[in-house]
């Protein structure tokens, strides 16, 4: 597939699933839990795409996101760019490709984003309405739903976007 | 400088994407402000999804409850059937109170509409209907609650019968198909008096001493006459449903269709007093 076109496809495909982890928890829990499934793109891009590509996705990924969580604008963006980072630099410690791999990498992504934006959002907000750390224990089940969905997306995704060649894991080459 | 940053553009690119949304988070994370244009894009782009997630989910949970998912759906059936079936038999006893509620004020509007008697509420407890016997109705009233012999016994259709043997708290009613059972009666539209005998099972009684002269055709109605000492005058007895009248003899036959079904009572009233001026044969007949 043409690399121009995997960075709007991915952001659609983020969309797409924002959308359906909102509806599927909604239906599923009654919105007692929720699900990350973007984030697994976001991981996706980091396994499968140039770096410039794949940080522009990130970037992409994460303005959605912010857009869909209400929050301040920027935050999840900034973070999904960090995540991005993180599995070009981390992913070559273990096969992330696997099933499992991504599942873990995907789980640990949605918890690192999470604390990630509770720090944040602890440093910049008063201490009136600032996050408190009881949502730990959300972060937590959100991560290990997103690792259990992440194969889904990652099967998905892998035949949606078919990566005409894969890249080598590394920041830098 | 350029060499610079060509040889190292990749670093740089992902620095700028990640230092330009945390500037901007930073700029604004103290004073957020309304929704942007894009904030309102992904919610209009997503909100169809979201509907249409809804729909597919909702779809297939109902449909593996429905069709696959179906354990402890026998338990929770028979459950409902058995609260239903409880339930019908509380709807059937309720409609019986209810009927039964109608019968009674029915009856007490019978006797409340007759101020010159004084009227005892009962309930058949029993029947007797042996052909080789008399034709009895047990009541829950006797002796101890005021009821003798021979008292008249009503129910809102007409006369029912009169009482045959006392028990202390029971008593039976010898019902006016018996063929012991003789009610002096008249014709309410001529005027015209007979005797109504049963003839010894529920149904059809037969008219007697009607004067061959008299003026009786199908249809009309009878009321007590009041002049055989039990029964009051102007009850309900039946109504004439056959008239044969022979070519010759003093009187003429006729059959009489009882006013009072004595297979479907349920309530009666015995009139325990007649207290109206001129009504002494009665009372003094519903001495034991």
């Amino acid at each position: 597939m043409n690399a121009y076109l995997r960075v709007p496809l991915a952001s659609v495909a983020a969309l797409l699933l924002v959308a359906i982890g909102a509806s599927a928890t909604r239906q599923l829990s009654g919105g007692a839990v929720s699900v990350a499934l973007a984030v697994p793109v976001v991981v996706w891009l980091g396994l499968e795409t140039t770096v410039i590509e794949g940080a522009v996705g990130a970037v992409v990924v994460g303005v959605l996101l912010d857009a869909s969580a209400g929050g301040p604008g920027g935050l999840l963006a900034f973070l999904s760019v960090l995540v991005f980072v993180g599995v070009r630099a981390g992913a070559g410690i273990f096969d992330a490709r696997t099933p499992l791999g991504f599942a873990l990498l995907s789980g640990v992504a949605t918890l690192g984003m999470g604390l990630g934006a509770l720090l944040l959002l602890r440093y910049v907000s008063p201490a009136v309405s600032a996050p408190g750390w009881n949502l730990l224990g959300r972060v937590a089940v959100e991560s290990l739903l997103t690792g259990l969905a992440a194969p889904a997306v990652k099967w998905v995704l892998d035949r949606v976007l078919s990566p005409g060649h894969r890249e080598q894991p590394g920041l830098l080459r | 400088m350029f060499a610079l940053l060509k040889r190292y553009r990749e670093v740089v690119v992902v620095v700028v994407v990640a230092v330009i949304p945390l500037g901007i988070f930073l700029a604004h994370a103290r004073h957020p402000g309304d929704r942007t244009a894009l904030d309102r894009f992904v919610l209009t782009a997503t909100s169809p999804i979201e509907k249409g997630v809804d729909w597919a989910i909702t779809g297939v949970m109902e449909t593996w409850q429905r069709y696959v998912w179906l354990r402890g759906t026998e338990r929770r059936a028979r459950e409902l059937s058995r609260e239903v079936n409880e339930l019908r038999a509380e709807n059937a006893a309720l409609v019986q109170l209810r009927a039964e509620n109608e019968r009674l004020s029915r009856l007490l509007a019978f006797a409340r509409s007759r101020p010159e008697h004084r009227a005892v509420g009962a309930r058949v407890i029993g029947t007797r209907m042996d052909p080789k016997g008399l034709q009895l109705v047990t009541i829950d009233r006797g002796s101890d609650d005021g009821v003798r012999r021979m008292m008249p016994v009503v129910t809102t259709g007409g006369v029912l019968g009169r009482i045959h043997t006392l028990g202390a708290h029971s008593a039976d009613v010898l019902v006016l198909s018996d063929r012991n059972s003789s009610i002096a009666a008249r014709v309410e539209r001529s005027r015209a008096r007979a005797n109504v005998r049963g003839l010894g099972a529920p149904g059809p009684c037969k008219l007697e001493y009607a004067l061959r002269s008299d003026d009786l055709i199908e249809g009309d109605e009878l009321v007590t006459s009041g002049t055989d000492g039990v029964f009051p005058h102007g009850l309900p007895v039946g109504q004439v449903t056959r008239v044969k009248r022979g070519g010759h003899g003093l009187y003429q036959a006729a059959e009489v269709l009882p006013a009072v079904d004595v297979n479907r009572v349920e309530e009666v009233a015995v009139l325990v007093a007649i207290e109206a001026p001129g009504a002494a044969p009665a009372a003094k007949a519903a001495e034991p």
